[in-house]
Order: C-alpha cells, then sequence, then structure tokens
C-alpha cells in the first residue's frame, strides 16, 4: 500500500506548480486555471488525510466531504470569474491582467 | 523518509525548478525551452524513483497506478503553466484533473472521484472553454508569451515545496496497516450519510452558494456595456 505521504507530495507539487503559474502568467483566463490547479492539490490533501484517518480506525469521512465543499467553491468561482473577465475583456480589449493595474493604490 | 532521502529529493526538485523557470514563456530573451523540459523529465523519473525505492510497504499494483497517475498529473501540470496557448492550458488541466480523479480513486474515493470527473472536466472547463472563445482575439497577446519575474516565482515555489516536504517527513510512520477497513469507505451511500448526518447546514449553504453564483453571473454579464475611451486605456 502506497503510504499517504506520497500522495500529500504529488498535492503538494501541483499546489506550488498552481502557485507559481498564478505568480507568472499574466493572461486572466490562465490566471484562474491555476487557481483551480492549486484547488486540485489541496484535494487531493484532503483525500490523503482522509486516508490516514481511515487507517487510524477512525469512522469518518470529513475529508471527503470537504473535498465536495471545495468543489462547489471551485464551481461557483469559475462561473463568476469567467463573467468578470468576460466584462473586463470588453472593456480593455485585452486578457492581460497588467492593463488593470490602476486598481493598486 | 530519512534525511538523506529529503536531501536527495530537495535536490530534484531544485533541477525541477530549474526546468521550470526555462520552460516558462519570455518575450524578447533567448530561452532554453527543450533543455528545461528535459531538465524537468529528468527530475521527475528522478522524484518517482526515489520515492518507489524508499517505499518501505512491499510493491503492489496500487505503487505502479500511483506512479502513472502521479506522473501524468505532475507532467500536464507542468505544461499547462508553460503553454503559451490558453486553449491547450486548459486541456492540459483535464488531463491533470483526469489523473487527481485517479490518485482519489486510489484512495477509495470513489464518488469523490467521479464527481471530479464530472464536475472539473465536464463543466469547469467547458466554462473556461466558452470564455476563451467569447473573449478570444486571434493572434498571440504580448500577455501570453511574456511570464511575469520567472525567477522569484519559481524560487519561492521550490522554498514553499522544500518547507512543505519538511513538515512532510516526520509524519511518514503509516504503513503496512490492514488496508481491508478502507473497502467500501468513500461510496456514495457512505459519502451522502456523512454528509446529510453531519454537515447538512453547509450542505444547504453550499447550494445557495451555487445559486448566488449563477444569479451573480449572469448579473455581471448583463451589466451595460461600458468600453473605455482610447485615452483612459492609454494612460498606463
Amino acid at each position: 500500500m502506497v503510504d499517504y505521504t506520497y500522495y500529500l507530495l504529488i498535492g503538494a507539487v501541483l499546489f506550488v506548480l498552481g502557485l507559481v503559474g498564478f505568480v507568472t502568467r499574466r493572461n486572466l483566463i490562465m490566471i484562474f486555471l491555476c487557481t483551480e490547479l492549486m484547488l486540485q492539490g489541496v484535494i487531493l490533501n484532503l483525500v490523503g488525510f482522509n486516508r490516514y484517518w481511515l487507517l487510524n480506525n477512525a469512522a469518518g469521512l470529513e475529508g471527503q466531504a470537504f473535498s465536495i465543499f471545495l468543489m462547489v467553491v471551485a464551481a461557483a468561482e469559475a462561473a463568476l470569474a469567467m463573467a468578470l473577465v468576460m466584462v473586463l475583456q470588453r472593456r480593455r480589449d485585452t486578457l492581460d491582467a497588467g492593463a488593470f493595474a490602476q486598481m493598486k493604490g | 523518509m530519512d534525511g538523506n532521502l529529503y536531501l536527495i529529493i530537495c535536490c530534484i526538485i531544485a533541477l525541477g525548478a530549474l526546468g521550470l523557470f526555462l520552460m516558462l514563456p519570455r518575450f524578447g530573451r533567448v530561452g532554453f525551452p527543450r533543455f528545461g523540459a528535459l531538465l524537468a523529465a529528468v527530475a521527475l523519473v528522478g522524484l518517482f524513483a526515489a520515492l518507489l525505492i524508499s517505499a518501505r510497504a512491499p510493491r503492489e499494483a496500487e505503487h505502479f497506478w500511483f506512479t502513472l497517475f502521479g506522473a501524468v498529473a505532475v507532467i500536464s501540470a507542468f505544461l499547462m503553466i508553460c503553454q503559451k496557448q490558453a486553449l491547450y492550458a486548459a486541456l492540459y488541466f483535464v488531463l491533470t484533473a483526469l489523473a487527481v480523479a485517479g490518485l482519489v480513486l486510489l484512495q477509495k474515493g470513489e464518488f469523490l472521484a467521479l464527481a471530479l470527473v464530472i464536475v472539473y472536466s465536464g463543466g469547469i472547463i467547458v466554462i473556461y472553454i466558452f470564455a476563451l472563445m467569447l473573449a478570444r482575439q486571434q493572434e498571440l497577446d504580448e500577455c501570453d508569451i511574456d511570464a511575469r519575474s520567472p525567477f522569484l516565482a519559481v524560487l519561492i515555489g521550490f522554498f514553499l515545496s522544500g518547507s512543505i516536504l519538511r513538515l512532510l517527513i516526520p509524519s511518514a510512520d503509516n504503513i503496512a496497516q490492514d488496508a481491508d477497513v478502507l473497502v467500501g469507505t468513500g461510496t456514495a451511500a457512505k459519502l451522502g450519510a456523512e454528509l446529510f448526518n453531519n454537515h447538512v447546514v453547509a450542505l444547504e449553504v453550499a447550494g445557495v452558494v451555487l445559486l448566488v453564483a449563477a444569479v451573480a453571473a449572469i448579473a455581471v454579464l448583463k451589466a451595460p456595456k461600458v468600453k473605455e475611451p482610447e485615452e483612459r486605456r492609454n494612460l498606463f
């Protein structure tokens, strides 16, 4: 049986890759895709800890239940974020996040 | 995992970070994407070799599937964040989501794995592709081919993954446990019982959140079309 920390490791790698993409990419749609990648890493983490929990003779599926809520958040975020991206793109004719730099103080 | 393995994996992650740095799209500077891809591939092979060699439990079919799905997930995540075309990135994300669903399935999350496939590959990615088709200009924009401060980002990623790893190491103690307790734990019946017995309020709130998000998305898009005047757009 594969040790649960290995799954956590894969989850961490996915999260860090998503973070690096989030920071470096400048396309708004790519930025939101990278947040989804980070959420995938978190889902792997939750499920991995859930298995550890079950193996230690605790009956509970909290980790998987939390993953369901995480998917709800991801779906809501995707719908709203894409609507916002469409509005922003209409305003400036570009998907470049740098075009909206005036929002910083 | 002991100290030696930690050092080896840190070196492997540094190699992968260097490969990622070389693979990120850069405008106007000379990049070595192929060399970076080679480094990243070597790092990936090294990572899984180190993990499998250090595994104290006997080899089973799960090791094979873990390696396969884990490698697919990491490779497609790599290619996704290095992709210039956002559409291809979205398709690589589908591959990552499928591999993550496989990894969840290996951990006895049967219902969750299927839900992941349906929601991510079926729902969320369709929204992204629709947005891409509606918003897309014809040729690659400057923002697609130029990464913002890739060196700093990769450095931060290296330190973050190194420190996460440091925290993972002392906890690697549960092996060779009885796997039979896991059989059938993640089925729809069990997960449904968990959700509706212990998280009813949260579940209802989640439904409301989804409804509000759907209404809000329509409301945002229905807002009157404002196109900013040219001189304001060129201010920055």
